[in-house]
């Protein structure tokens, strides 16, 4: 019990807040897409990642890449298959509508209006061609026509369709209250299956429901017959009754009180299964196991006195010892983790920073557990050029009888650059040891310099070998050295 | 004719006022210095009849002993000069020595044990504290 109470009550206010926001999200993107297949695939989608996580919990790699595929794969078809839906969806919506309300499905479409005006269309001897869209686009299967943006009306529906009309011809098309489109011209059905009395207006209605998703109400000029096309589904009307029903079958009408009763404990269910689902992707990313790691992470050095520099530092790199859920520390990269060390109190010389956890910069839902080192040392100095004279440093013995008498060495001098502190004390540039116990004439032999401390630089880095010429003579007494 | 006087004062206070720092920075100039000249400078294994014998730049820690010699002449009064000793850079030892008119060699000297292997300098400072020579050598095995 305590596992399942523990996580709750070490819930941070953000936790609370991160939760709620991709929650509604979540809500927002369902009330956006309901009803579409978008909606159904994302659905799926999700029940694959789902697998996807359990595979790769239970350590079925090959089972995990696959489906990762199968992810990236279905996303992208989504997108290409189900784009007029996506593109209708959100061209049918207002900003708003995007972060606030409960759009309804064609709410707005005055079923009545249209009813009333098909079977007035139908008493007159008038022919009509009537498309209500719904999720998918019909742009690209629709061609012609002229944009109209008026608001339906039994009149305007008449005065359309009245023979002398220049688009009486063509279908209209209506969106919620508005006709958006008059005079279009629908793609004809090839099928062979249509009745022998069906004409050019009843074939064009079935080759757009075909097509689409789109309901298309055809009134006959001849017999003054009313057809509704949806799907490969052809519904002979009867009477007004039946074509109302369709209607509101079709718009997702809601005409009654159980209805909207449905749709609030449908958006709740969806609310809750929201939440429910955010809250368990959160637990699985923020607080799974609790898994530690070490990082070495370099350091960065801030509000340097800009007259200082830094000639050294005890480290430059520190061990951090993070921890966070499994999910989370896999993803962690060395380049989000930041170690900001404040230089604004230091002077010329050695110093003690301490490294404050306040100055360690971690992704959300990482805490620091150790830090190693928790102090540095840190060698500021004012950067100053110097002329160093350069000298030999001879090791090893010479033989026997040989003095070592003269030795000139190039270059005699070189200029380096150091702190002023460090090269206060620093009166010559050695070379590396040079053995003595080959020497028997005179010679010459090229060697490094040796810059202690490391912080030194030479201003010409070409100056870093230098030639050392000897001159040897030959002991007069021997015995001398021998009885010293 | 008081005009002319005017002028012929102006001339003498100018000569004058070219004329003897004129003098003074010549004098300045052939006046001997008072500092001794250092004539030699050398290390070795040993002095011997105030001659230092076997000079080098790389003595055996064996020797036990090294030596700074150095010669001065002239010497134009009594003073004092310093063998400053370092080893690695580091000072190890200042040696005050008095030296004399009208020449004088003297020298300072070391003894060696078995750390004081690596690079030697010896300063050679006079009594200005001024740098006159610095010798370089190494102690080695």
């Amino acid at each position: 019990m305590d596992t399942l109470v523990q996580p709750l009550v070490s819930l941070r206010w953000q936790d609370i807040v991160d939760i709620l926001l991709n929650s509604y999200i979540l809500f927002r993107l369902y009330v956006l897409f309901r009803g579409t297949n978008v909606i159904r695939m994302l659905v799926a989608i999700g029940i694959l990642w789902m697998l996807e996580r359990m595979a790769m919990s239970i350590g079925l790699i090959v089972t995990s890449w696959a489906i990762q595929g199968i992810i990236a794969a279905a996303a992208l078809i989504v997108i290409i298959v189900f784009r007029n839906e996506i593109a209708s969806v959100f061209k049918a919506r207002s900003f708003k509508s995007f972060f606030w309300g409960i759009p309804q499905r064609q709410i707005l479409t005055p079923t009545e209006i249209i009813v009333e005006s098909t079977y007035e269309l139908a008493r007159l001897g008038l022919g009509a061609l009537i498309v209500l869209p719904l999720k998918k686009g019909i742009e690209e299967v629709i061609h012609g026509g002229v944009l109209w943006q008026g608001r339906l009306s039994q009149e305007m529906l008449l005065s359309i369709f009245w023979n002398g009309s220049p688009v009486h011809d063509g279908a209209i098309v209506i969106q919620g209250d508005q006709i958006v489109q008059v005079g279009a011209i629908l793609p004809l059905s090839k099928s062979n299956t249509l009745p022998s009395h069906f004409g050019t207006r009843h074939r064009a209605a079935a080759g757009l429901s075909e097509q689409t998703d789109a309901l298309v109400i055809v009134v006959s000029e001849e017999r003054g017959e009313i057809t509704v096309f949806k799907g490969t589904s052809i519904i002979n009307i009867k009477d007004s009754l039946e074509l109302d029903q369709v209607l509101n079958q079709y718009t997702g009408t809601i005409s009654t009180a159980n209805g909207a009763r449905k749709q609030i404990i449908e958006l709740c269910l969806a609310g809750v299964m929201c939440l429910f689902g955010v809250t368990g992707v959160w637990y699985s990313f923020a607080r799974g196991i609790e898994t530690f790691v070490t990082l070495e992470v370099p350091v960065e050095f801030m509000n340097r006195d800009p007259k200082l520099e830094i000639f050294s530092a005890s480290a430059s790199s520190v061990k951090l010892q993070i921890s966070g859920s499994g999910s989370l520390i896999r993803t962690v990269s060395p380049d989000q983790v930041k170690v900001k060390v404040n230089l604004a109190n230091t002077v010329a010389g050695s110093n003690q920073v301490v490294i404050t956890r306040d100055r360690i910069v971690l992704p959300p839902g990482i805490q620091l557990k150790q830090l190693e080192p928790q102090t540095l040392t840190v060698d500021l100095d004012v950067p100053v050029k110097k002329k160093l004279p350069v000298q030999p440093d001879w090791v090893g013995r010479l033989p026997a009888g040989i003095i070592l008498q003269e030795v000139l060495i190039a270059p005699e001098t070189v200029e380096v650059i150091g702190g002023n502190l460090t090269l206060k004390d620093i009166r010559t540039i050695y070379t590396e040891k040079i053995s003595l116990d080959n020497i028997s004439t005179d010679g010459e032999v090229s060697a490094d310099l040796v810059l202690l401390p490391s912080s030194l630089k030479l201003t010409d880095e070409s100056r870093k070998k230098a030639k050392v010429n000897y001159k040897v003579v030959q002991r007069e007494n021997t015995a001398d050295i021998e009885a010293k | 004719m008081k005009v002319t006087f005017g002028k012929i004062c102006s001339v003498i206070v100018l000569a004058i006022v070219l004329f003897v720092p004129g003098i003074v920075w010549t004098e300045e100039l052939i006046a001997p210095s008072e500092e001794p000249t250092l004539v030699k400078a050398v290390m070795c294994e040993s002095i011997q009849k105030f001659t230092p014998t076997n000079e080098a730049v790389v003595f055996s820690i064996d020797l036990g002993k090294l030596y700074s010699f150095t010669d001065f002449d002239p010497v134009p009064k009594q003073t004092v000069i310093y063998h400053k000793w370092y080893q690695k850079g580091r000072l190890v030892t200042v040696k005050r020595l008095t030296i004399n008119p009208p020449r004088w060699s003297s020298f300072s000297s070391m003894q060696l044990r078995d750390a004081d292997k690596g690079p030697w300098q010896v300063d050679i400072i006079d009594s200005n504290d001024k740098l006159i020579k610095t010798l370089r050598f190494s102690v080695t095995d």
